[in-house]
């Protein structure tokens, strides 16, 4: 190795058995002279601006969750304003709060499940079109998550809404009360 | 069930509903005493703000009184839990109001319908009935007509089928007929009034239109909140109508 240029050079390694890894490492370490011996995984973080890159996409990430749930949330509860006088009349007749709790809850569950599953699918669908020179990997673990919390923030952002509902009053709502 | 015994439907004693405003205390009903019994039907009239509405809600157990109580088969509405109460409206108690009576996306007969699911009791006959109220109302033919697909008189008649379906021991209605022609109002109130009879109900109408006194039993004239006047009996009530005034 020239030490006035620096050139480092990667040799990968795989395991038949993964378990080896420590046993393989000392005799490597034994055998070569400076050596470094990492996981791929290790290397690849070890990348100048892997992890920034990787956290900043983390971010954005949550952001994009959070922002979900406030659109969502959002999107719920003017929803609810706009059948106040429904829910009123409901009341009225005697539905019981805990009803128009669950109704709420089962729509918002219903309607959130059909918006992620044409997002999932959509989402499936342009990635297929994706060069290969877009960094970027759907990969089974990632999608599930994503879908798993696309399907709580549903019902995460619909709560106000749900509160809302619970508290209409029959008489305002009904504009019985002056 | 109470150990009290009534002859009456609904009565209710000495109810007062006072509301604090930022000019003092307003006493919107002031010691209403009044006693409908099992198919009897009564008009509760009197000048704008004379406290009908208050007492209808008070009534209808949407509004708790200040004081007082409201006995209604022997059980006091106004010393009841939230719970109690809604099941209550539910149960023993029909009601249509002046507007946004229905609910837009069921049809005629879903919304009839609504108040036995409400209770669990939609089965085969109630259906049945359902269909047959309805007819009876002149509804036959629009039986799966939404809301928005019925004149306002059709609506309001859907409104009385489901006040009256679930067998409820009193029925209030708010304006029935505010939103609707002279005729059309007159065949509405007849027809309301004829079940109410029939079916032995205890029935109370708020009404700015004396004309429409002429179907009940009993007008009851309220004044800034207090209960003045009682007409009874065909001539009285007749003369009333007649004079178009209270
Ligand atoms: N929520 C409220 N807060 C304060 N005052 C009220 C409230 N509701 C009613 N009132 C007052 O109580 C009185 C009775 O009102 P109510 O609505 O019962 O009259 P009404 O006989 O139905 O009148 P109208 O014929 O105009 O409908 C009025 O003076 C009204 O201003
Ligand atoms: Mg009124």
């Amino acid at each position: 190795m020239n030490s006035s240029n620096a050139v480092a050079n990667v040799i990968l390694v795989r395991l038949t058995n993964p378990e080896e890894i420590d046993l393989v490492t000392q005799r490597l370490t034994a055998q070569v002279k400076n050596i470094e011996i990492a996981t791929r995984q290790t290397a690849i973080e070890a990348l100048p601006g892997y992890s920034a890159q990787q956290s900043t996409l983390n971010t954005q990430g949550g952001f994009t969750l959070f922002i979900g749930v406030l659109v969502i949330g959002g999107f719920f509860q003017i929803q609810i304003l706009q059948k106040v006088a429904q829910i009123g009349v409901l009341k009225a007749i005697g539905t019981a709060n805990p009803l128009v709790a669950a109704s709420s809850v089962i729509q918002i569950v219903v309607v959130t499940v059909i918006g992620v599953a044409i997002g999932g699918l959509l989402a499936y669908l342009f990635s297929l079109t994706f060069p290969p020179t877009v960094p970027i990997v759907f990969n089974g673990t990632t999608s599930l998550f994503a879908v798993i919390a696309l399907l709580l923030i549903g019902p995460l952002g619909g709560l106000a809404s749900i509160q809302y509902a619970v508290r209409i009053e029959p008489l305002k709502a009904l504009g019985l009360s002056s | 069930m109470a150990t009290m015994t009534t002859t009456y439907a609904l009565e209710t004693r000495s109810v007062v509903k006072t509301y604090q405003t930022d000019t003092g205390t307003i006493q919107a009903v002031d010691d209403v005493s009044i006693s409908v019994a099992a198919g009897e039907f009564v008009a509760l009239v009197g000048p704008s703000g004379s406290g009908k509405t208050t007492m209808l809600s008070i009534l209808a157990a949407l509004l708790q009184p200040t004081s007082g109580q409201v006995l209604l088969d022997g059980e006091d509405l106004a010393g009841m839990g939230d719970v109690d109460r809604v099941a209550m409206r539910r149960e023993k108690i029909g009601f249509t109001f002046q507007a946004n009576n229905l609910v837009p996306y069921l049809s005629a007969v879903e919304n009839v319908e609504l108040m036995l699911r409400l209770n669990n009791r939609l089965d085969k006959t109630g259906k049945l009935r359902a269909r047959e109220l309805l007819a009876r109302l002149g509804l036959g033919e629009r039986l799966n007509n939404l809301p928005g697909q019925m004149s306002g008189g059709q609506q309001q008649r859907v409104a009385i089928a489901r006040a009256l379906i679930h067998n409820p021991s009193l029925v209030l209605a708010d304006e029935p007929t505010a939103s609707l022609d002279t005729e059309r109002a007159y065949q509405v109130v007849e027809t309301f009034a004829a079940l109410i009879h029939e079916q032995k109900r205890a029935g109370i109408m708020v009404t700015h239109d004396l004309r429409m006194c002429e179907f009940v039993d009993r007008v009851l004239l309220m004044q800034d909140g207090k209960l003045v006047r009682t007409y009874t009996g065909r001539e009285e009530i007749m003369e009333l109508v007649k004079g178009g005034r209270h």
